[in-house]
């Protein structure tokens, strides 16, 4: 929208009164929708009368056009005060001032209704001067200021400059080191420690920054009501309820709507003994999650679960597991007995219990199964996508985002100083300059 | 290890590391500001069939409330406005004042047992129920992803970047006066 003066664009001011007022940066004068003037006076009763009766125009320099839809404005004169208003969209222009005047002329009612129309003039100025092209109210809510290219390019070329640059100095220095370096002692087994030393800080650097990601997206989603679930990635919070009958965690027994378990056994003597992985799973059962809005399903397949609380069974000192988790072995197919008598086995397993509260961050999709239906409980389930994570945990968003915090600091401090740790010790014990 | 080796290890970590550090900045302000437009699709979905379901529930309730057809009129007028609606502005000013129009004949129904009886007009009722608290929910899903965003651009160190590229506040959704008042409503049926 242009002011009827000078063309300018109008700039877009929130303000206290509730609608968006759109203001001439130059002090020209303020657009008011039909209707918005009323949340700016107090007597909008007598305002309304007085609308109604003005037929005499007022004396002005007439104007070109209506900022919202064109046509030519006329000029009114409304409870002493100098506007123009639009015949077809029923907009008022008011000229600098004007705002003001009809504020005070139509005052009366018990909530005071003040502004400070300068206020709005200078914050204009200033949005225009920090912005450059305005936006319109026709694009509110649905704009996305574009990234401002040359200010992108400039940056990219400055930091893409440096790095060339720093490339080249580290090159310089390689080059350097190794026409006058020669090894002060011959490489062995330390040095490939040294070596793994660096690829694996490096690699906690980097996983540092996937978690570091996944804290950011789960920072970046607001938890949605279930009532209101679009499809696409979305984060619930809710209690926890089965589908069908409750499960039953395979080692403890518990009653529970989704477990996940590890069993490590024992392999190898002496020194030389580890704990071998021999098998995991999760149970691929749906449940429900509900909040005080509804309830959607959740299919756990391919969720990467988070649930810190786990329970571990073992040996005992006589090397015999309990009872429950033997049978909780043996209905996973797996063998307890080795020919030297039980297996040192270690089993792990978590659960979610039934009303636990539980946190889904992933793709709500379309249940092509289910009736035409408007509960979203029968209409959408929340499971897996390949461009999406799957985020299952019995943790509330704040204690997950607490623990993500932690993990990212401990990886991107610790990943890098481990890899430069090695990368200094392997220049300082095998590396030495000879002039 | 010399100098200018130590040098070139730290100059390219460190300048990397800012490169790294800044595009990822980049990446979540463009990830809020998609969610913010996703929002406000999903809202219009909701308005949509909000439209579609009026013409029945209007032609349900012309049988039974023909005394009412200034209340029906709004309701149709409120949704023809909707539909016509040139910029984001008026469509959403058109939609308060459809949700107004549909108070008034939800509650101008109440006098007509007949009408309340109808299961038809119960079933549409429901329906339009449940999808104005579905928008009311979008409408602070849609500010809540609003205020993740201005919140992340106002951040240091994410206002650089985002001053740099052209992200700026967005604005929320906000309820209008007239919304904020009580609706008086008149019975064309009411006992003197």
């Amino acid at each position: 929208m242009q002011c009827p003066n000078c063309q300018n664009d109008l700039v877009e001011i929130p303000t206290l009164e509730g609608p968006q007022l759109d203001v001439c940066p130059s002090q020209h004068g303020v657009w008011l929708d039909m209707g918005e003037v009323n949340l700016f006076v107090e007597n909008y009763r007598a305002l309304e009368e007085a609308t109604k009766r003005a037929a005499a125009p007022a004396v002005g320099t007439p104007l070109s056009k209506c900022p919202r839809c064109g046509d030519p404005l006329d000029p009114e004169s409304v409870l002493e005060t100098h506007l123009f208003a639009c015949p077809a969209c029923h907009g008022w222009w008011l000229p600098r001032g004007s705002l003001t005047h009809l504020n005070a002329t139509a005052r009366g009612s018990a909530a005071p209704i003040r502004f400070n129309e300068t206020e709005f003039y200078t914050k204009a100025e200033k949005k225009r001067s920090m912005s450059g092209p305005m936006d319109s109210k026709g694009d509110r809510g649905q704009s996305r200021t574009a990234p401002r290219s040359q200010e992108v390019w400039a940056w990219t070329l400055f930091f893409g400059g440096a790095l060339l640059l720093a490339c080249f100095i580290l090159f310089a220095g390689i080059r350097k080191s190794v026409a006058t370096a020669h090894w002060a002692q011959a490489p062995d087994a330390t040095l490939l420690y040294l070596a793994l030393g660096v690829m694996g800080g490096m690699g906690l650097s980097v996983y540092g920054f996937v978690m570091n990601n996944r804290k950011h997206l789960i920072e970046s989603i607001p938890t949605c009501p279930i009532r209101s679930l679009a499809v696409g990635l979305v984060e619930v919070s809710g209690h926890a309820q089965p589908e069908g009958d409750l499960l039953r965690a395979p080692f403890s027994g518990m009653p529970c709507v989704l477990f996940s378990y590890t069993v490590e056994e024992r392999r190898g003597s002496g020194k030389d003994a580890r704990w071998e992985t021999i098998a995991k799973g999760t149970s691929p059962e749906p449940f429900f999650v509900q909040d005080t809005t509804g309830k959607v399903l959740v299919v756990p397949f391919d969720a990467q679960l988070i649930l810190p609380d786990n329970r571990t069974t073992r040996n005992n000192w006589l090397g015999t597991l309990p009872e429950q988790t033997i049978l909780g072995l043996l209905k996973l197919g797996i063998a307890v007995d080795g020919w030297l008598g039980e297996k040192t086995i270690r089993c792990s397993e978590a659960c979610i219990l039934p009303e636990e509260t539980v946190y889904v961050l992933g793709t709500a999709q379309e249940n092509r199964g289910a009736a035409d239906s408007t509960e979203n409980s029968a209409r959408l389930y929340i499971g897996s996508s390949r461009d999406n994570e799957f985020i299952i945990s019995d943790r509330s968003e704040k204690d997950l985002l607490s623990r993500l915090r932690w993990q990212v600091f401990a990886f991107l401090t610790g990943g890098p100083a481990l890899a430069l740790l090695c990368l200094l010790l392997i220049f300082k014990t095998y590396g030495t300059a000879v002039r | 290890m010399n100098g200018t080796l130590l040098v070139g290890i730290v100059l390219v970590f460190g300048i990397a590391g800012i490169i790294i550090y800044a595009v990822g900045i980049y990446n979540t302000l463009v990830r809020l500001s998609n969610n913010i437009d996703k929002a406000w699709s999903n809202i219009d979905v909701i308005l949509r069939q909000r439209h579609d379901e009026l013409p029945k529930l209007v032609d349900v309730c012309n049988s039974y409330m023909k005394h009412e057809r200034e209340t029906l009129e709004g309701v149709t007028k409120a949704r023809s406005a909707c539909i016509r609606g040139a910029s984001v502005d008026d469509k959403a000013k058109a939609e308060n004042e459809l949700t107004t129009a549909l108070g008034k004949l939800f509650a101008v129904a109440e006098q007509y047992p007949d009408l309340k009886a109808n299961q038809e007009f119960l079933n549409m009722q429901q329906r339009i129920s449940a999808l104005e608290s579905t928008i009311a929910d979008r409408r602070e899903f849609y500010n809540d992803s609003v205020n993740l965003y201005n919140i992340r651009i106002e951040q240091i160190p994410a206002i650089w970047v985002a001053q740099q590229t052209g992200y700026r506040a967005r604005p929320l959704l906000t309820v209008a006066q007239s919304d904020r008042e009580d609706v008086r409503l008149a019975f064309a049926n009411r006992a003197a």
